[in-house]
């Protein structure tokens, strides 16, 4: 599949966020290109996971602006990001747990769930239609992720793995042009690592473009095509895997001052 | 459910009126399962959202000759409004500002049902409140009254169920925090956790208001104490006890609170209302504490436990 790459296709200027006293965002200005994968680094606390909150308007934003294919997305609410086509996981999962594996997919899916009150009432032809098919986009989203075969376990019962694959499912259930994925290897071995890397590359290929949230550099260094860096709030580095390695900045800020000179 | 269509023609009277109440407190207890157990909301004003369906449909069809029906569909239409207009005011904020706020309705509404006393009779109340009817025919008798009961229970019944299996009840599921669901994922997946919060809780007032006035029209008298504070806080007891998450949990609710406030009576040589009602409040309350310790899923969830035990004891026995 041929990727397109378009600029302007969300443009974050001079993003801050203030929490009391702590400054969490700092002056952030970046922008990510349709069709990209772009993933977010920083140590501990350097204000990654603030930073997509912002974007998907968890939380709201100090000071700013935020731009998605041309349309100022700040000040809406956090429903209305995810109609523009803004989907995300989360680094806590935040999975429907009284639900079953497919019905957390299938609410990603209820954007194309159009019936009425009056017909939900009486479960009317149409109702029971949309609900099928739903449920076959949920399934083949579950196929794409292996997780086919756990559709009807509780998320309780899957591995880390299986639990971090259905937050990306439910993420693309809706078909979302973004996806802001949060530290989606956090825990896992070399081999889970490989299989998600993979998975987010053929997300790529679909069309997705993707911005992520990661500290495995194995993930971050191996499949992304441009890394920002961030380090208390602030941008830091921007550029290709290659470049973020070498740079001074980086260096110092992942090993410290002392470290670095040895 | 055969039982329940064919048992009571053959029982007396007396025990055909607990039936009803059953049904008619059934009712308003599969609303408030819908807000408990599906959204994981908590109201306690559902004793003042019977009132206002008991009231207005009784008023109406009393005062002013409305037929009983119209005044049920107008009870309907007023508490919906209530309910829609708290909600709307504060049901965008995260977290269980609805328990509060309706305990406070229960309070005002009672106040309501018993000062105004030029249209509802305050505290000692009205009566001749007309019966239903439908085409002439007048459900005076317990038995007929039961069996209308029964087709409006059923029809409630299946649309509460297809709304609980429907998009909606899984929206509802996104935001009910104690089972696991989460405000925050189901916000950035599209979904308006003050509408959807909003829909439950008219959803469920509706119900209260549609038992109230069948209770209005089969008790035929009304004063504030059916609706009082308690009543809101023994219908969330009724659904605990029966469990929350599934629709016949709160049927079940109501028949073991009917069942077990007869055995009280029976068995307690009293004819003081005050002192039974007090042993009453005690026991239910002592019920409820032990359903949220050791049976969370309620009465509804002993089958499913019991079989899961057996299984269990079989499988250890083979081994």
């Amino acid at each position: 599949m041929i990727r397109q790459v378009d600029s302007s296709f969300l443009e974050l200027k001079n993003v801050t966020k203030i929490f009391g006293g702590l400054t969490a965002v700092s002056d952030f200005t970046t922008s990510v290109q349709k069709g990209e994968l772009v993933s977010i680094i920083g140590p501990n606390g350097a204000g990654k996971t603030t930073f997509l909150n912002i974007i998907t308007k968890v939380l709201p934003i100090t000071h700013g602006e935020i731009w998605f294919k041309g349309q100022r997305i700040d000040k809406l609410e956090a429903r209305q990001i995810f109609g523009l086509g803004i989907s995300r996981t989360f680094q806590h999962l935040e999975l429907f747990n009284n639900m079953s594996v497919v019905e957390n997919v299938m609410i990603g899916c209820h954007k194309w769930m159009h019936s009425t009150y009056p017909e939900v009432m009486l479960r009317l032809r149409r109702v029971r239609k949309e609900e099928r098919e739903v449920f076959e986009r949920a399934m083949e989203k579950l196929s794409f992720l292996c997780l086919v075969e756990k559709a009807h376990d509780m998320p309780s019962s899957l591995a880390l793995k299986e639990r971090k694959l259905l937050g990306i499912a439910r993420a693309i259930a809706s078909e979302p042009d973004l996806l802001l994925i949060d530290e989606p290897v956090g825990g896992l071995t070399i081999k889970e690592i490989d299989e998600i890397g993979k998975k987010i590359l053929a997300m790529v290929e679909q069309g997705i473009t993707i911005l992520f949230i990661e500290h495995r550099m194995e993930l971050v260094m191996g499949i992304s095509e441009r890394v920002i860096v961030m380090n208390f709030g602030q941008k830091i580095a921007e550029g290709s895997p290659e470049e973020i390695q070498r740079n001074e900045q980086v260096i110092t800020a992942y090993l410290g001052k002392e470290e670095s000179r040895v | 459910m055969i039982m329940v269509c064919v048992l009571p023609p053959l029982l007396k009277g007396y025990v055909v009126s607990i039936f009803i109440f059953v049904g008619i407190y059934s009712i308003v207890a599969i609303g408030l399962g819908l807000l408990l157990g599906w959204a994981g909301q908590i109201s306690m004003g559902h004793g003042a959202f019977m009132g206002i369906g008991a009231y207005t449909s009784g008023v109406l069809s009393f005062r002013y000759g409305i037929s009983p029906w119209l005044g049920i569909i107008c009870g309907m239409v007023i508490t919906g409004s209530i309910a829609y207009a708290i909600g709307k005011a504060i049901l965008h904020f995260r977290g269980h500002v609805l328990g509060v706020v309706t305990c406070a309705l229960g309070l005002i509404f009672y106040s309501l049902f018993g000062e105004m006393d030029f249209i509802t009779g305050g505290y000692d109340g009205f009566s001749r409140i007309p019966r239903l009817s439908i085409g002439g025919f007048v459900f005076v008798k317990d038995i007929h009254f039961f069996y209308l009961l029964l087709v409006i229970f059923s029809i409630l019944f299946v649309v509460a169920s297809n709304i609980a299996k429907s998009k909606i009840g899984n929206e509802f599921r996104t935001i009910d925090l104690h089972r696991g669901g989460s405000e925050v994922a189901a916000e950035t997946l599209g979904i308006n956790i003050g509408k959807i919060k909003t829909q439950a809780f008219v959803l469920s007032a509706v119900y209260a208001s549609i038992g109230g006035s069948l209770y209005a029209h089969y008790v035929t008298h009304l004063d504030p104490t059916p609706f009082s504070l308690w009543t809101g806080f023994m219908m969330i007891i009724i659904v605990v006890i029966g469990g929350a998450r599934s629709l016949w949990g709160p049927v079940l609710g109501a028949a073991f609170y009917f069942g077990l406030k007869e055995l009280i009576s029976v068995v307690i040589p009293t004819t003081q209302s005050a002192a039974l009602a007090g042993i009453e409040v005690i026991l239910f309350s002592l019920f409820f504490i032990l359903a949220l310790l050791f049976s969370p899923d309620g009465l509804v969830q002993i089958p499913t436990v019991l079989r899961q035990f057996w299984v269990e004891r079989t499988k250890r026995r083979g081994s």
